[in-house]
């Protein structure tokens, strides 16, 4: 008999080569996403606490939530799995991009694939 | 003694059916029943058809091509070609004669809703099935 507890937890993922994913338009704790690159740049992940993707160009610094290095070709995750998991206020959007600071968004080099989990 | 009342030394042991359903509920919490199925030079493993919850799934690239190894939510392996985006639930690149793991535990496993694919693929991205290209062992951990 299957474990009830197991595999509740909503998982959302990116619909074909994409640069961003809204994962909750509203407020949610992130447990755990990864993003695979499928191009030769290298780039970041980055977590940002709104409910809408934002656009390309400086960031509010107080929104971006994570930041990991997302190597050319490779993949990178962040996970609270176990838990407890990281709370977004507002609502959780990830997004690839390939500015050199983290805090820049610059789309339209990178695309991949995101997958997330959040409860 | 609190404020005057005598305090039992274990308020639980007063009520021994309260004890067992508190051991019983514990247990249902960590007592996951797991199947391994696994599968030697192949390009693509069908490990269920039909929902199902998978809590780590790991491969090896025999092959001289780098690729990715993509989870699919579907009941048969699909046709080489276009992928259905939306069904896409895993996608991580595998190197030219390396491994790969994609992992829950510990933690809350990933839901399959139609089934449970994994394969290889050696197209430019995980959303396009090429096989020929790469063949492997592909091993998958499912709750039971």
């Amino acid at each position: 008999m299957a474990n009830p507890y197991y595999g509740l937890t909503p998982v959302v993922t990116s619909a074909g080569a994409a640069n961003s994913l809204v994962v909750c338009a509203a407020r949610a704790m992130a447990l755990d996403v990864y993003a695979t690159n499928f191009t030769a740049t290298a780039g970041f992940l980055i977590g940002y606490n709104a409910t809408t993707v934002p656009a390309d160009g400086a960031l509010d610094p107080t929104l971006v939530i994570d930041c990991a290095v997302l190597p050319a070709s490779g993949t990178v995750r962040i996970s609270d799995q176990p838990g407890p998991g990281t709370n977004y206020s507002t609502g959780i959007v990830y997004f690839l991009s390939s500015n050199p600071n983290g805090y820049t968004k610059t789309t339209g080099v990178i695309t991949g694939f995101i997958r997330a989990k959040y409860e | 003694m609190l404020g005057g009342y005598a305090i039992a030394s274990s308020p639980i042991a007063a009520f021994p059916d309260l004890a067992q359903l508190i051991s019983i509920a514990a247990q249902s919490a960590v007592n996951v029943t797991t199947a391994v199925v696994r599968t030697n030079w192949a390009s693509a493993l069908l490990v269920r058809a039909g929902n199902g919850t998978v809590l780590n799934v790991q491969a090896t690239n025999f092959s001289g091509n780098a690729g990715f190894l993509v989870g699919y939510n579907a009941p048969a392996i699909p046709a080489d070609g276009a992928l259905t985006p939306a069904l896409v639930v895993d996608c991580v690149p595998i190197a030219a004669y390396g491994s790969v793991r994609i992992s829950d535990q510990p933690g809350l496993g990933t839901n399959y809703t139609q089934g449970i694919v994994y394969f290889f693929t050696s197209a430019a991205t995980g959303y396009t099935k090429a096989s020929g290209n790469i063949a492997g062992s592909i091993r998958a951990v499912m709750v039971q």
